[in-house]
């Protein structure tokens, strides 16, 4: 482990913030990754990508750092960052859901303390490692026996648990980023939205339809007209009453 | 203790489609209206296409007063209760389901004045339910259209005509019931997948 190594990690991870690049490079062009290659000298071994991911991470609001830590696992096998381009952990699905269970989706807390726990010990006793510590087959492994109901352990059906996961890892990757996922808009480029707008020409919509359309990268919140807080400030009634 | 307020002409109660028309050829009319709305004042601020907020998380500030009523719901009577559904179409607010109507407002067609009549006609008396309280209306779309018409221009309406007067323009609906004109407002440009349901809906004929 030299010093460069480390420089080059967090420079990854500062890319990430700025650009939305793939975080463990699988796709980067730049030479490949540098922990699938033993021999390389700058090789970073998966265990320190975690803990770097940890430092990388935003503050977290709901979630302890070890939810967190196998949340993000978990998201990044169901929108994994592939040839598609970035995944759920680009979009930081994770750090949605950790808002979120503050406030909106607060119901659902409970169910992720106890959904995550049983999904860790069942990875435990049927792979022999905590799940964050397998390899993306056997990851996979686990979650399609949580997904099929087989996973022993929850409280009622794993089913429900990964139901719940795949619907907020679809909201925090493909959500409006006001909400504190999909970040630098990688969940909108991922699916060929072009973004918010309040307007679309004939000519726009002609794009649009040949994949042309540059994406704008706005969020709904972007715009002066729906922002909130102007809303508010102006009080009630939107005119004057006789 | 109630307090007693001066008298008025009229009190309409909810300013949704129905009472929110209703206001202005009362007042028109010279008539004091007074409105009352459970629901509150929104604006355009609060159109945001946020699909968040809006279809996962039920839009709040557009139901306050359906989220108060149904705190929660459930599928039978030996289901648990749980939070009501998020996806609420309606809204609470001086305007109701309207302040969102995209310019779209559908008229009834003529079948749908004759549903017991036309049913019976087409597929037989046994198609009506026994106990079934659906009725033909005592009147026909002839004698609603002029109102129709008046809302239609009133808060602006858009679409493609498929019947003005008898005439049919395949490019509406040519099962629509006659209207006296056309809408006050054009229709929309054609996205591509209109194009392909028109396309099957024509097919169809």
């Amino acid at each position: 482990m030299t010093f460069i190594s480390r420089r080059d990690l967090l420079m990854r991870a500062a890319a990430l913030g700025a650009a939305g690049r793939p975080f463990q490079g699988r796709h980067e062009g730049d030479g490949g990754d540098a922990r699938d290659d033993p021999g390389d000298p700058e090789r970073v071994p998966l265990h320190e990508l975690h803990e770097h991911a940890a430092f990388a991470r935003e503050a977290l609001e709901t979630l302890t750092a070890a939810e967190a830590d196998l949340l993000d696992a978990i998201v990044a096998r169901l929108i994994p960052t592939d040839a598609n381009g970035p995944g759920a952990t680009e979009a930081r699905a994770v750090h949605y859901i950790d808002r979120a269970l503050g406030g909106a989706l607060a119901s659902s807390r409970a169910a992720y303390v106890s959904g995550l726990a049983a999904l860790d010990r069942y990875a435990r006793s049927s792979r022999g490692k905590p799940f964050t510590e397998l390899a993306p087959a056997d990851q996979d492994a686990v979650l399609t026996d949580v997904e099929k109901g087989a996973a022993t352990g929850f409280t009622g059906s794993s089913a429900a648990f990964f139901a719940l996961v795949l619907n907020h890892t679809h909201q925090g990757t493909f959500g409006d980023p006001y909400y504190g996922g999909n970040a630098n808009f990688v969940g909108w480029d991922l699916v060929g939205y072009p973004g918010v707008r309040t307007m679309v020409t004939a000519e726009d919509q002609q794009k649009l339809q040949r994949n042309e359309l540059e994406p704008n990268h706005k969020s709904a919140y972007d715009y002066d007209g729906f922002t909130k807080s102007r809303a508010r400030a102006t009080g009630a009634v939107p005119w004057p009453r006789s | 203790m109630a307090t007693k307020l001066k008298d008025t002409d009229v009190v309409i109660v909810g300013l949704g489609a129905a009472g929110g028309v209703a206001a202005l050829p009362l007042a028109q009319a010279g008539l004091e209206v007074i409105g009352l709305e459970a629901g509150t004042w929104l604006t355009r601020r609060d159109f945001a296409p946020d699909e968040l907020r809006n279809n996962f998380r039920g839009w709040p500030q557009g139901v306050q007063k359906a989220n108060q009523e149904i705190p929660t719901s459930r599928a039978n009577a030996s289901s648990p209760a749980g939070p009501r559904g998020t996806i609420h179409p309606m809204q609470n607010a001086v305007g109701g389901t309207t302040l969102h109507y995209w310019a779209q407002s559908w008229r009834l067609n003529p079948w749908d004045f004759r549903v017991v009549s036309e049913t019976t006609r087409r597929y037989g008396a046994s198609r009506i339910p026994k106990g079934s309280t659906v009725e033909d209306w005592p009147f026909s779309l002839d004698e609603l259209e002029p109102y129709y018409d008046k809302v239609e221009y009133e808060i602006g309406v858009s679409g493609q005509a498929g019947n003005v007067g008898g005439t049919i323009d395949p490019r509406g609906n040519r099962f629509e019931g006659p209207r006296r004109r056309g809408y006050p407002m054009p229709p929309l440009r054609h996205t591509e997948f209109l194009d392909k349901m028109s396309a099957a809906a024509r097919s169809l004929e």
